[in-house]
């Protein structure tokens, strides 16, 4: 079973695979899974696609989630640029099936579903893939530590992740820096499938906002084509009170 | 790029066998470094729609088993978006399918090879399918082993040719090996020099070899000549002192001749050194380099191992025994020469009314001349390599291919509906006016498509998501102010009925009047029919008629029908496969609007397109891709012209055009082929006219200089128009070799001629003097050359046959012209360079 996207901020971790302490690769990713996170998100975002020749064009998201029996629904609401205003995205996440998801386009007028199992395909022209999106369980991957280091201002266990499927991920393995701290991972190095380097994810700054770990800003490299992708949180709030009505096929149709 | 093309020995490749032989196949190729991308049967994504919206999956998914209805399904899919798959997935019989293979462009020759060697071996145990392998990296594979093949088999067949010439030639074994030795060293020289600066050996660098042979042994053979002359005017033994200065005196008086000999060959080869396209460029240098080396030994090295290897005591007895022998010779050549010269004379006029009508057909002939660069015309028609590329361009799209970027100012200019609708269009004309294009595939394709799929008819019964009506209204306050949910949002003010308070404030009032702007949207008036309702006879007929008007000539067929038929009731969304551009049909206000669904189409449907657009959702470029059938330059130019044309007319300012790709690479080397074959030609035209001019202190002569030349090329020009023989990057070789080696003959008839021409004011004397001196030497360079080119008709390549057929005319006709135009002319005007002292 997937477990849905929860929130952008997830991003970072939901490159990662989970957990441990001082020990082995699995506590890592277990105790990083098993932090307290927030009932409810609201984002304001914004993304930033960087060419190789350095050219940028941005976006900016509002993103709304609530978990509900530990299953989480979002809603996307895309702000910028005029040509994509509006264009809405819901995401639901189910117990024992696929994600849905409906996405609205303004200019058409209608909610569509959108069903793909495939989930590498890239996730609204950003170098994060739909499966980087989500949150894998821990039992999808096999979790080892292979060393500790230190990264940007951060003490790290270097933590290899594998599928136990190798079916199951679009990549060969990934290389994960959790803060020995924090246990949040602060940089996550992806590697196709012939084992070369892919994409390198890095947090570039991380706060501790109203007892949540976030990555206020984020970059995702694909270092095979220089694309890459900033995210950056522009305003945050948690737990606060988030209307149910948001993540119905109705709300994505009118907006209200 | 390899197109590895799988074709069932009987029935359809839609059968699980070879589905997950496709899928072995690409997972292998996959693990080559090299290789950047797949496009087979197995990665290919499948954009659907349903009623309730749209799905991406893979056309073959990973747990296909091969079932009758996986089958079924996977056909019907396969014929449902035949613009991506017709012809580039499967064939129309269904009996092949493709799997091309993209690789690096940085991949050295060796990992190309590995990657064909792979391949090759690893489809041996498909017993049931046929395996083609077509592309570049096979072209370059094949062309490395004909290389070699020739290269083993043609330099020892050269060496015997030239072996048995010095042996008629001197009947001595110093006169046969020492040239023979000297050639070797210079090809081993030119060769290894090459391989020491790294040059890498080309299909023009594989005649180079027999080039040097061929040509670098007249100087030796000079030199050797002029010897045995000297020698046989000994009437007495000599000493090892007395030879030493006989060798050095013989080598004195040929200096001369062969210094210029040599420099005026250099200069035709070195005139290749103009031309831009590298290989001729570096065949050009290394040949003039083996030239200089071939010359440099002929009078150094020849004459010290003729003063090293004397022998005192054996010389003299050999010699009177070998005199006699030659002075028989002698005379039979003379009476050979004196039967020719008797034949030629009194016949001037006759000879340049020959050499008139010659020239007018060779003019003829020079504009029938076909100008080509694929370089796959190289290999033989019945070469394994053309015999699977013309299968594979007989059952898929082509492999001939170049690109038309359309191209616009800004970010976004070209995903206007208006300019991706012209480039739909522009698609139609390439189609109906080029029938050897055999796919085009768009950008525009992607976007009807997803248009199509957003578009499918609704089901009534879609149910909603989620109990709207059970919550109250939605104040999610935003972060943007405009949102009309009163979500609190982060963008804006909370006047919205989902309040959950946004972030961002209510600071785009552009956004605001865009938002109006929707709410003024032209009404949709476009209906399609339901499929509740009955097709009227009146309806039908409607249209057929309209399809009948869309095929001008009257000819459709029953699809054409069943096309304009869904189209009707929009039966897979199939009314919507187009580029949005009527605002009567969607919910859009004005033509940005429509740009702005195409934006948010891009938004969903971003990173499939990579290959089509430079960026996933504003590109300023996007490609189609044509594919031809054939590679010949001409269709490819009208192509090219076709696409400047409807460009010039139909698309707004804003956009440019520009073709890019093999095809487009070959016409430009093709019209590379045609300025440089005129530069180095004129170069070495006029590089001999001037040398003969110094030579001879006169304009006039220079101009009788040239005049065989002219001819001979002429005449080989003419020849190739007429048997359609192309102008290549290889055969443009030929003029300037003709010019180096050729001009030799009219060198030593004019010097030969002026020589008799002092003695002497009766011309018919001085002709026949002239011809019974000059004419063998001539005639046996001639012969030498001419053969010694004759082997590369034993090549692999067929235009390196072309090569030596050509030069050995060459030979012939240049020399014949020496001999018979040139007295005929000098005869005719006399000139007064001729006569002066």
């Amino acid at each position: 079973m997937k477990k849905t996207m929860k929130s952008l901020i997830g991003l970072a971790l939901l490159l990662t695979s989970p957990a441990l302490f001082a020990i082995t690769g699995l506590e890592i990713a277990q105790t990083h899974d098993d932090r307290d996170k927030p009932d409810t998100t609201h984002m304001a975002l914004q993304m930033d696609l960087i060419e190789a020749n350095g050219k940028v064009s941005s976006r900016l998201i509002e993103q709304w989630g609530v978990e509900d029996n530990d299953l989480a629904n979002s809603i996307m609401v895309f702000r910028k640029p005029a040509s994509v205003k509006d264009t809405r995205f819901l995401q639901v996440e189910n117990e024992d099936r696929d994600d849905d998801k409906w996405i609205y386009l303004p200019a058409m007028k209608k909610v569509r579903r959108i069903a793909s199992s495939d989930g590498s395909k890239s996730f609204m022209g950003s170098d994060a893939s739909y499966d980087d999106m989500e949150t894998r369980d821990i039992d999808r991957d096999t979790h080892e530590l292979i060393r500790e280091e230190s990264f940007s201002t951060w003490d790290c266990y270097v933590v290899k992740g594998q599928a136990v499927d190798p079916s199951d991920s679009q990549y060969a393995y990934r290389l994960t820096w959790f803060d020995k701290e924090t246990f949040y991972p602060v940089k996550v190095e992806m590697y196709d499938k012939k084992e070369s380097l892919y994409k390198v994810m890095t947090v570039k700054d991380l706060k501790n906002i109203d007892t949540h770990w976030t990555p206020i800003d984020t970059l995702i490299e694909n270092v095979q084509n220089g694309h890459s992708t900033e995210m950056k949180v522009l305003n945050v709030e948690f737990d606060k009170p988030v209307n149910k009505r948001m993540f119905t096929t109705q709300f994505l149709n009118t907006g209200r | 790029m390899f197109d590895i093309c799988l074709s069932e020995k009987s029935g359809t490749f839609l059968n699980n066998k070879t589905i997950q032989a496709i899928r072995e196949i690409s997972e292998t190729v996959e693990t080559f470094p090299a290789v950047d991308d797949i496009t087979s049967l197995i990665n290919t994504d499948f954009p659907d729609g349903s009623s309730e919206g749209m799905s991406v999956e893979a056309l073959v998914s990973d747990d296909f088993t091969g079932t009758e209805e996986e089958i079924a399904q996977l056909k019907t899919n396969l014929l449902d978006w035949p613009d991506m798959f017709e012809n580039s997935l499967y064939s129309k019989d269904f009996k092949s399918t493709q799997i091309l293979v993209v690789i690096n462009k940085d991949a050295s020759h060796e990992e190309k090879n590995a990657i064909y060697d792979g391949i090759v071996e690893f489809t041996q145990s498909y017993d049931w399918l046929e395996v083609r392998v077509a592309g570049d990296p096979v072209l370059s594979h094949d062309a490395e082993i004909f290389m070699i093949a020739d290269l083993t088999a043609l330099i020892p067949l050269v060496l015997l040719v030239l072996l048995v010439s010095l042996y008629l030639a001197f009947h001595r074994m110093g006169g046969t090996l020492l040239p023979m030795i000297t050639v070797l060293i210079t090809t081993i020289w030119t060769v290894g020099l090459m391989a020491m600066f790294g040059v890498a050996f080309s299909i023009v660098s594989t005649c180079l070899p027999v080039l040097l042979i061929a040509i670098g042994s007249a100087y030796g053979i000079h030199v050797m000549t002029h010897y045995y002359t000297e020698m046989r005017n000994l009437k007495k033994k000599i000493s090892r002192e007395e030879h030493k200065d006989l060798v050095i005196s013989s080598v004195q008086v040929v200096f001369k001749p062969v210094i210029l000999a040599g420099f005026t060959t250099i200069v035709g080869f070195s005139s290749i050194i103009t031309s831009p396209i590298v290989p001729l460029k570096t065949f050009g240098l290394f040949s003039t380099i083996g030239t200089v080396i071939a010359l440099i030994l002929s009078l150094s090295f020849i004459p010290a191992l003729m003063i090293a290897g004397f022998k005192e005591k054996s010389e003299k007895k050999s010699a009177i025994k070998l005199e006699s022998k030659i002075l028989k010779r002698e005379e039979q050549s003379h009476r050979r020469m004196e039967a020719i010269y008797n034949k030629l004379s009194n016949h001037t006029v006759g000879i340049l009314v020959t050499t008139a009508l010659v020239v007018i057909l060779s003019a003829y002939g020079l504009t029938q001349m076909n100008i080509e660069s694929a370089l796959i015309d190289y290999f033989p028609k019945d070469s394994s390599l053309r015999v699977n590329a013309d299968y594979i361009s007989d059952h898929f799209a082509g492999t001939n291919t170049f690109n038309v970027v359309v191209k616009g100012e800004q970010p976004g200019d070209v995903i206007d509906p208006r300019v991706l609708n012209e480039m739909d269009k522009l698609k139609e004309y390439l189609l109906e006016n080029n029938p050897d294009i055999g796919k085009i595939m768009t950008y525009a394709d992607f976007i009807k498509r997803m248009n199509q799929i957003m578009n499918f008819p609704a089901d009534e019964n879609t149910e909603n998501f989620g109990n709207y009506d059970d919550y109250e209204s939605v104040d999610a306050g935003s972060f943007f102010g405009d949102d009309s949910a009163d979500s609190g949002s982060f963008f804006g003010d909370d006047d919205d009925s989902a309040d959950s308070g946004s972030f961002f404030g209510d600071d785009d009032s552009n956004d605001d009047s865009s938002d109006e702007e929707l709410a003024e949207a032209t009404p949709v008036t476009f209906e399609p029919l339901s499929m509740t309702d009955d097709l009227t006879w009146s309806t039908l007929i409607d249209l057929a008629r309209k399809v009948v008007n869309e095929n001008g000539d009257g000819e459709f067929t029953i699809t054409d029908l069943t096309n304009e038929v869904e189209k009707a009731f929009n039966v897979r969304g199939k009314a919507y496969y187009e580029i949005p551009t009527d605002l009567s049909k969607y919910p859009a206000g004005s033509n940005e609007e429509l740009k702005n669904l195409i934006s948010q189409y891009l938004l969903l449907y971003s990173g499939s397109l990579d290959k089509f657009s430079d960026d996933s959702l504003e590109p300023t470029q996007v490609r189609m891709l044509v594919q031809i059938k054939v590679s010949d330059t001409a269709t490819v130019a009208k192509i090219l012209d076709d696409v400047n044309s409807y460009a010039a007319t139909h698309f707004p300012e804003n956009i440019t055009i520009e073709n890019s790709g093999i095809a487009e690479m070959t016409k430009a080397l093709t019209d590379m082929i045609t300025g440089s074959q005129i530069k180095s030609l004129l170069t070495a035209l006029l590089a001999v006219f001037l040398i003969v001019s110094i030579a001879y202190k006169s304009p006039v002569a220079g101009f009788y200089g040239i005049i065989p030349l002219f001819l001979s090329i002429l005449i080989n020009f003419g020849l190739m128009g007429l048997t359609g023989i192309n102008l290549d990057m290889i055969t443009a070789l030929i003029a300037s070799i003709a010019i180096g080696v050729g001009v030799d003959y009219t060198i030593h008839f004019i010097s030969r001629y002026k020589l008799e021409r002092l003695k002497s004011d009766d011309l018919n004397l001085v002709t026949k003097n002239t011809i019974l001196s000059s004419g063998k030497a001539i005639i046996t360079n001639a012969v030498s050359v001419g053969l010694g080119f004759a082997v590369l008709v034993f090549s692999q390549f067929v235009v390196l046959r072309y090569i030596g057929a050509l030069v050995a005319i060459i030979m012939l006709t240049s020399s014949v012209a020496a001999l018979t135009v040139l007295p005929a002319l000098l005869n005719m005007f006399k000139p007064k360079f001729i006569s002066k002292k």
